[in-house]
């Protein structure tokens, strides 16, 4: 039994973990030519990325692995159902951040006797690009709801209240719906977000700060540059844009079972406006998650390099 | 974009090097006024070197007028930089242009760049009738 999970769990790792190395690699593989160190530089980069997905890919099986709820008291971790599940995407964030991070150290340094480099500063804002404000503004919307939906839950913060319903003989109809992103799970949740952009900074900085490669044509080092700029924000918008989803998604399911219909003394009650705020927050979930895995598809391919060599 | 190439074993000093090259790229235009150079210790990762060889080309380079340097904003193409040591607005393109054909005429005359430097320092040095 413990060896089929090990066997399973292994799989489920090596699996996934292979299949990105190959499409990495098959789109390192252009029909451009150029040049052997420049192909050198790209092989490097792919080796990287493919070291920091294995790790995400492990993580996410390590974290999926854990208890729902944690039964013993001694065991470090979040009380609330859930909780170590739902900080697991900024965990994986982190791995993947810290992997990527020590990769990008094993570049080659400036050798020889004759060395050169760019009179251009290299910041992060210019590297993560449009992919750095995507990012930022995912965060933005994950942060927001994380706080309103602190604000509105119970005061254990595991569900929404149900609107007070009065029925025409006087009967008070409360109740509550979970699970919801309550304080209890949007304090961790919060400092995970915190971690992963502060993570995802360092990461994008130590990219920023490599050495120009030596051999290596100028835009083809900055392609490569860019190219694991985008990786890194293609990863992290994943986690976040996952979280983001699935938090919307069951703060959709909770308020849609708050609005109704709840039947009592012969009456019946219904919330429509609670009906289309969470179809509403659903919409924005589904868009943002899948907007999170198309910007991981596109980043898969080397960016190519622009001007002179 | 421009690039900075230092040669280890050259006797003239590195320092000494990335100062004349930034202030050739600025001569000839190739940095303009309020263009912001790399960070020194950023610079100095790049080449591999020590930070203080470009902090101390950074130094004389706005010694002599060529860089400003600020806290918050680094090390920056001063303006009027170009023109510094002249007393008028020089029309500069075709003064570049110039120089740029006569070094096209050198090297294709077989003179490697230290010579042409040293056929430039040493027309230089000759009396000079007008200033």
């Amino acid at each position: 039994m413990a060896l089929n999970a090990v066997i399973v769990g292994t799989l489920f790792v090596l699996v996934p973990g292979l299949v990105a190395v190959l499409v990495l690699w098959a789109a390192g593989r252009r029909g451009v030519d150029d040049g052997a160190a420049a192909r050198t530089a790209l092989r490097h980069e792919t080796w990287i990325a493919a070291a920091s997905i294995l790790a995400a890919v492990a993580t996410t099986a390590a974290v999926l692995s854990l208890p729902v709820t944690w039964s013993a008291s001694w065991l470090p971790g979040p009380k609330v159902a859930g909780g170590a599940l739902a900080v697991g995407p900024f965990a994986v964030a982190l791995v993947y951040c810290a992997v990527r991070a020590t990769g990008e150290l094993t570049w080659p340094r400036p050798r020889g006797a004759v060395r050169s480099a760019p009179l251009k500063r290299r910041t992060v804002r210019d590297l993560g690009g449009r992919r750095l404000r995507w990012l930022l503004a995912a965060a933005g919307l994950l942060a927001v709801t994380l706080v309103v939906a602190g604000l509105t839950a119970t005061t254990d913060g595991t569900a929404v209240p149900h609107p007070v319903r009065v029925t025409a003989d006087g009967s008070v109809i409360t109740g509550a719906s979970g699970p919801y992103p309550g304080w209890a799970y949007g304090v961790p949740l919060l400092v995970g977000l915190a971690l992963t952009l502060l993570a995802t900074a360092g990461t994008l900085r130590v990219v920023a700060r490599r050495a120009p490669l030596a051999e290596v044509p100028r835009p083809h080092d900055d392609a490569v540059r860019r190219t694991s700029a985008a990786r890194i924000l293609a990863g992290v918008q994943l986690c976040v844009g996952v979280t983001t989803a699935l938090l919307l998604l069951i703060m959709g399911a909770a308020l849609s079972n708050a609005a109704g219909p709840v039947s009592a003394s012969g009456e019946t009650f219904h919330t429509p406006g609670l009906v289309a705020l969470a179809v509403g927050l659903a919409v924005v979930g589904i868009v943002v998650g899948i907007a999170s895995v198309v910007g991981v598809v596109t980043a898969v391919v080397h960016r190519r390099p622009t001007g002179p060599a | 974009m421009s690039d900075i190439t230092v040669d280890l074993t050259s006797p003239t000093p590195v320092y000494e090097q990335i100062r004349s090259q930034v202030a050739g790229l600025v001569a000839v235009g190739a940095l303009a006024p309020g263009d912001r150079l790399p960070a020194s210790r950023d610079l100095a990762r790049d080449l591999g070197i020590a930070v203080g060889t470009v902090q101390r080309a950074y130094r004389e380079l706005e010694a002599s007028g060529v860089v400003t340097s600020r806290r918050r904003t680094g090390t920056a193409v001063a303006d009027g930089a170009a023109s510094r040591g002249q007393g008028r607005e020089p029309a500069r393109e075709p003064l570049v242009e110039d120089v740029r054909r006569l070094v096209a005429r050198a090297r294709a005359s077989g003179l490697d760049d230290d010579a042409i430097l040293d056929m430039v320092r040493g027309v230089l040095r000759e009396p000079y009738a007008e200033r």
